[in-house]
């Protein structure tokens, strides 16, 4: 439990945007995330939760700062980073037109899964997330439940020590979310490190160890739920949230 | 005065391939590797396969490198297989249909193509293929929807099928000089293949210069990727905008 996987400190990232100038969107983000694990990161819509993930599975550059994946800093080795983390978010989409099995297949390949053992892997991918009778079906033919199955299937299936769930149920129905929430503390339980970010409290509280609650770019606290209640005060993750946003606002 | 045709079938049916088969060759390259380039570059970010492909465990490098392949051997392998398809269509059909239209030897139009161009053909069509190929992923780069993509990208068969059209005269000799322009080099040189005449030095020249064309302009699409506004799709033009910008003096308002 006390390996730590995620390493973050002083990460920034600053871009041009042409109607608002020069935007800070995070700025000075410090965190760690243990080994079985969930740090979740709530934060309003542009709070920065997305572009912290992207910077940390090396979609994105870090402006300053740096981020370590077991150790690799994701400037200096992003290939390792890469291998070493399965990367789950809404703008990570399938590739249409090969099957859920070609699916798997591929990515296990791609990030250096052993090739005696890729069959049987995938195989249990598609037995675990109980995608058997669609597994020869192209991806472009599934419902949205399914195609979410196969992504949290392919971001897992090359068995990352950490995860990164960037806002994984939005669009999603009430009973597909909750198999979500199920896959993801079952792959906590199976020792994963995992960085998930969501702006719905009721899914931080019930998913997340801890909570780093972030906005406008900058960490405002990061605690457990009972640590997060001691230092405010406050019950519900609502109020607490509040608590940290409006007192950032007055201040 | 008298005209007299002293060309044989086999020679005319040669000239007759030699001014329409180059011109539907690189049509064909060009066509080959356009919808791949759009559907490589901006395709994947409209599908929102882009991060995905992002976060594979890969250098950027290797997924670029696929990409070009992809595109550049669709082109050739387009442009090979419209030129075998026109060959046996000259063969089949035209060269019955024009069998009484004889040739100064008394005998029918033949559309005979020389053993000794087929290789030339194959090699022309990798080099287009690498060429157009490089460009266009250059300007679809740009493109965040497929839409997009094709405006950005069409011009370029344009710019490639304008001198094929304007170089389609006859008379023009394939001097060395010609032979450092790219494109125009491909088409004259496939010509005089088909023609049965391969000149060698004309033939190194177009290598070297289309290699040379192949080589600038991978090394800019592969700066241009590197870029992650544009990797991303947040930068907000095309590429002469992007041009512009990188030559607007330093200090200047970005």
């Amino acid at each position: 439990m006390s390996t730590v996987q995620v390493e973050v400190q002083g990460l920034s990232k600053n871009f041009f945007d042409q109607s608002r100038g020069e935007v800070h969107a995070v700025q000075q983000v410090d965190f760690e995330c243990r080994r079985g694990e969930i740090l979740g990161l709530l934060g309003a819509n542009g709070a920065g939760k997305t572009t912290t993930l992207r910077m940390i599975s090396t979609v994105l550059q870090p402006t300053s700062g740096t981020a370590r994946v077991l150790g690799h800093d994701v400037a200096s080795e992003p290939v390792e980073v890469r291998r070493n983390l399965g990367f789950y978010s809404a703008s990570t989409a399938l590739y249409p037109r090969l099957t859920a099995r070609e699916t798997l297949t591929l990515f296990a390949r791609v990030n250096k899964y052993p090739a005696e053992r890729t069959k049987s892997r995938v195989e249990e991918m598609i037995e675990r997330f109980g995608l058997s009778e669609y597994a020869g079906v192209r991806i472009e033919k599934l419902s949205s439940g399914m195609k979410q199955k196969v992504s949290i299937a392919r971001t897992v299936v090359h068995d990352p020590p950490v995860l990164i769930f960037d806002e994984p149920t939005v669009g999603l129905d009430v009973l597909n979310a909750l198999d979500l929430q199920q896959a993801i503390q079952e792959l906590r339980e199976d020792g994963k490190a995992i960085l998930f970010s969501t702006h719905i409290m009721s899914e931080a509280e019930r998913l997340c160890d801890r909570i780093a609650i972030i906005d406008k770019g900058r960490i405002r606290a990061c605690d457990d739920l009972e640590g997060l209640r001691a230092a405010t005060s406050q019950h519900y993750l609502e109020d607490i949230f509040v608590h940290y946003v409006t007192a950032n606002a007055d201040s | 005065m008298r005209s007299n045709n002293l060309a044989t079938g086999r020679q005319m049916g040669q000239f007759l391939m030699g001014m329409m088969i180059p011109l539907f060759f690189v049509i064909m390259i060009a066509n080959g590797c356009l919808y791949p380039a759009i559907d490589s570059t901006a395709g994947e970010r409209e599908r929102n396969t882009w991060e995905t492909t992002s976060t594979l465990a890969t250098r950027r490098l290797n997924v670029v490198t696929a990409k070009y392949l992809y595109v550049a051997t669709m082109g050739t392998v387009a442009g090979a297989l419209n030129a075998a398809a026109m060959v046996v269509s000259f063969r089949s059909f035209l060269g019955p249909l024009f069998a009484r239209l004889g040739g100064g030897d008394g005998g029918g139009l033949a559309f005979e193509l020389p053993l000794g161009s087929l290789p030339v053909l194959f090699l022309t069509a990798v080099l287009l293929g690498a060429l157009i190929g490089a460009a266009m992923m250059i300007l679809a780069a740009f493109a965040r929807t497929f839409k997009e993509g094709q405006s950005m990208v069409t011009p370029i068969i344009l710019l490639v099928v304008f001198p094929v059209i304007v170089l389609n005269d006859p008379s023009m000799v394939f001097t060395p000089a010609l032979a450092g322009i790219p494109v125009v080099n491909v088409v004259l040189l496939l010509r005089q293949a088909i023609a049965g005449n391969v000149l060698w030095l004309q033939l190194g020249i177009t290598v070297l210069a289309n290699g040379a064309a192949i080589v600038a302009c991978l090394w800019i699409a592969s700066r241009v990727l590197r870029i992650e506004e544009i990797a991303t799709g947040s930068f907000e033009g095309n590429f002469f905008q992007f041009l512009r910008q990188q030559l607007r003096p330093a200090g200047g308002k970005p």
